[in-house]
């Protein structure tokens, strides 16, 4: 019977109906829109950073993090196809490649400039590295033997270009020095500039020949899917032989997650004062419309309804209200989000890197719950004021109002 | 003429103050949308300033300085041959600098590179040759993790990069031999104690410089110039000055006079990404603004239908109706704006004086405290914003309530 009324009331106050069901459907959409927009940006980092650097997992030797820049040939993976092949098994999982370290001068026939070099497998780095772009020449292919591609900065550094001979001397196990002669195939760029200014990339094959050993330092695990990260760390773990360490993408980039950090607390203030704001309009619109029925309040007072009776009248016209215009705003920031993503928001390039991404909105479930609760809340605790002034006042009073 | 319509005008702001202040709750209720909307304008937009402020302070200070002083071609090629790029003497003699009172700072600098080893372990190096004591306010991004800065130590010192340190296991307190081509093109070696060891944002950096005081970096080299000198001034806001002048005095061919905004890369990628991040936020704010303005006013406009037929019938013109509802708009736009302007300029003075903690950015090992900048083109933006919005708010609703028909005005929600 109340909700049937409440129904009608709604209905009938067609214009304020309309006014405050659109405050709280700018609302809720509002918040969606802010909040997908925040998260897309984090879910760009976190992808940005797997593609061009981590991947999802590293499988290495205990202690290789921690020690390995000193002693790279300490920590090899002595049968890195092996490991490989049983870690492909797992259903996640979309690929394996290894990687061999080494650091070392490169040579362009006056100078030497120190180089950090990996030597890898092209083709299945093809498949994972796809934040990395070459800027001139090509990529690294599995044929090119005694090919080597090369950072924008290592080339600008040596003021070399694709097709030049170069040398390069690193340090063996026992500590001497090795040579070889590589020509540059390509020049690439990625997300990071001082991983462009001193590093080169060469087969993997060629990297054991020069290290003489048959083993890898690292394998990199990529998934088909990063939210399967946690529940695939843990069956692969347990695949592993006791002395190899399997870490994930968010353990190995101490970056991700002290910017995503700071950038959680800078947009959570500017999400803030966009809730503030949210709140403000309903709390207005609601207030408003129930002030101005007061004379009709004052006449139902006059009739002999009693002003509890009014009181939930009010709180359950206004639920009713909270749900229809959370619903919309749901609706409406949906359907924001889907068109503004179709379009894609196009982005400068992040810093420490060169090429720019197209941001999107991300439709997050939490978010989109937490939006309708706060419309549907706000308006509710919205009406209790003004119910409440408006069930005690003086029936004269009221009738004589909003004339 | 001129007076008449200045008549007009006194008249309908009269008018349309004794309107507002008749109908006292919608007027306030209007009034708090446009002051919260302008309240929260100003704080988003405030906070973001001072992120911004505080980022390139933070870029200033950690290495690059206000301006750098180098040969042309150095930043590009510089790098892996720096005997090429040599300043032998200072290129502005200390009185000019006392002179220019902008400049607080004038610091060498000296790029070199070579291997660098510790017992039978050998790596290759990039190092930055400084002078200790000059450069102390522009290292605020190096963070000594153990040992002590070069500043407190002996003369023949180094501080290793995290990474480079890691790689020959050295430690404070250890002896290392530096190994360098001179500019002559033959072999030279010094032995120094490691100071300490430092670690900066970037880990790439980290693993291959060593700092190391200038004298060391001029004996390795045999050289007794400098590949930079650094400037620092007191204030960010007279770079662009100081660099005129400096271009002005100095040789064009000679020299380079480089602003940090060109050196800034990181700081300029990251503002550029960040506005258009906060844009992107910031427009979803005065989107809201301007939806809830419009919203209240045109709700106020509608509530007053009956009273708009009355005066209609008693006959006020068309013309009457829309003059005097957008005026009122602008009234309340006017005093809204101005009031939310104060009440969000003591926010921001409350809130920057509590502070907003903000967890350590990247590669820091210390959080900050986040304040709200105010700025007066930000202020003046967002009374614009609200005068503005208001006015187009209550645009809309004066005209559809002068196109009113009298007989239903009248009649309505009775």
């Amino acid at each position: 019977m109340l909700i049937k009324l409440a129904l009608r009331n709604v209905l009938r106050q067609k214009v304020r109906t309309g006014m405050t069901l659109m405050a709280i459907v700018f609302g809720v959409a509002g918040l969606i829109v802010s909040g997908g927009f925040v998260a897309d940006i984090f879910v760009q980092l976190g992808e940005a950073i797997i593609h061009s650097q981590t991947g999802h997992f590293q499988v290495f030797k205990r202690g290789y993090l921690e020690q390995g820049t000193r002693h790279p040939e300490r920590f090899l993976i002595a049968d890195p196809a092996r490991v490989a092949q049983q870690l492909e098994q797992a259903p996640e999982v979309s690929g394996v490649t290894a990687r061999l370290s080494f650091s070392g001068l490169l040579n362009n026939g006056k100078r030497d400039l120190a180089i950090v070099g990996e030597g890898i497998e092209p083709r299945k780095e093809a498949q994972l590295g796809s934040y990395l772009s070459i800027t001139a020449g090509r990529q690294l292919e599995d044929e090119d033997t005694f090919g080597m591609t090369i950072g924008q900065g290592v080339a600008q550094a040596l003021g070399i270009a694709p097709g030049d001979h170069v040398t390069l001397v690193m340090n063996t196990s026992g500590g001497a020095l090795n040579t070889i002669d590589m020509s540059v195939i390509g020049v690439f760029q990625s997300f990071s500039k001082d991983f462009d200014a001193r590093t080169v990339r060469i087969p993997l094959q060629a990297a054991q020949q020069l290290m003489l050993t048959e083993g890898a330092n690292l394998l990199v695990v990529s998934l088909h899917r990063t939210d399967d990260t946690s529940s695939a760390h843990e069956r692969l773990q347990a695949t592993l032989p006791e002395a190899l360490d399997i870490r994930n993408w968010r353990q190995l980039s101490d970056f991700y997650d002290k910017t995503v950090q700071l950038y959680d607390r800078q947009f959570g203030i500017l999400q803030l004062i966009i809730l503030a704001m949210v709140l403000l309009s309903v709390v207005n619109s609601v207030n408003m419309s129930v002030f101005e029925r007061q004379s009709e309040f004052g006449t139902m007072l006059a009739l002999g309804s009693r002003p509890p009776a009014i009181f939930r009248l009010l709180l359950v016209e206004s639920t009713i209200l909270g749900l229809i215009g959370a619903g919309l705003g749901v609706l409406v920031g949906i359907g924001v989000a889907l068109g503004v993503s179709a379009i894609g928001i196009p982005m400068p390039p992040p810093p420490n890197a060169n090429l720019g991404y197209v941001a999107f909105i991300r439709i997050v479930p939490t978010t989109i719950a937490v939006a309708f609760v706060i419309g549907l809340v706000a308006t509710v605790l919205a009406a209790v004021f003004p119910a409440r002034r408006v069930a005690s006042t003086q029936i004269v009073d009221a009738l004589r109002q909003g004339v | 003429m001129w007076r008449n319509a200045l008549q007009r005008l006194k008249q309908d702001i009269t008018l349309a103050a004794r309107n507002l202040l008749r109908h006292r709750r919608r007027s306030l209720f209007a009034l708090g949308t446009v002051g919260g909307g302008v309240v929260a304008f100003l704080l988003a937009g405030g906070f973001i300033q001072w992120i911004f402020i505080d980022m390139r302070e933070s870029t200033i200070h950690s290495q690059l300085g206000h301006i750098q002083l180098v040969r042309p071609g150095f930043l590009s090629g510089g790098q892996s041959d720096p005997y090429r790029y040599l300043i032998d003497e200072a290129p502005i003699d200390s009185t000019q600098a006392t002179d220019t009172p902008a400049i607080k700072t004038l610091a060498p600098r000296l790029t070199f590179g070579g291997l660098l080893s510790k017992g039978d372990a050998t790596v290759s190096f990039i190092g930055e040759g400084i002078a200790p004591d000059l450069e102390a306010p522009i290292s605020r991004a190096i963070t000594v993790l153990r040992g002590k800065d070069l500043s407190e130590s002996p003369e023949n010192s180094v501080l290793l990069g995290e990474g480079l340190a890691a790689s020959i296991g050295a430690e404070p307190g250890d002896t290392v031999v530096l190994l360098g081509t001179t500019a002559g093109g033959g072999v030279n070696a010094v032995e120094c104690q490691v100071a300490g060891i430092f670690a900066t944002i970037t880990k790439a950096y980290d693993d291959v410089v060593l700092r190391a005081p200038i004298g060391i970096a001029r004996s390795l080299m045999r050289v007794s110039g400098s590949t930079s000198w650094v400037v620092l001034l007191d204030d960010t806001a007279h770079t662009d000055a100081t660099v005129q002048q400096l271009r002005a005095s100095l040789d064009q061919k000679a020299f380079d006079v480089v602003p940090w905004s060109d050196l800034a890369d990181f700081y300029n990628k990251t503002v550029e990404l960040f506005t258009r991040q906060v844009g992107v936020v910031r427009l979803l704010i005065a989107l809201i603004v301007v939806l809830s303005i419009s919203n209240t006013l045109t709700m106020s406009v509608l509530e007053r239908t009956s009273e708009i037929g009355t005066a209609m019938a008693i006959g006020v013109k068309r013309q009457g109706i829309l003059q005097q509802f957008i005026s009122e708009g602008l009234l309340i736009g006017v005093v809204g704006g101005v009031g939310g302007i104060a009440v969000g300029l003591l926010l921001g003075q409350i809130i920057s004086s509590i502070g907003i903690p903000m967890p350590p950015p990247p590669g820091m090992a210390h959080g900050f405290t986040g304040q709200i900048a105010i700025t007066p083109a930000l202020a003046f933006d967002a009374l614009v914003l609200a005068i503005t919005t208001t006015l187009l708010a209550s645009v809309f609703p004066a005209w559809k309530a002068s196109r009113m028909i009298i007989v239903d005005a009248l009649r309505h929600q009775r």
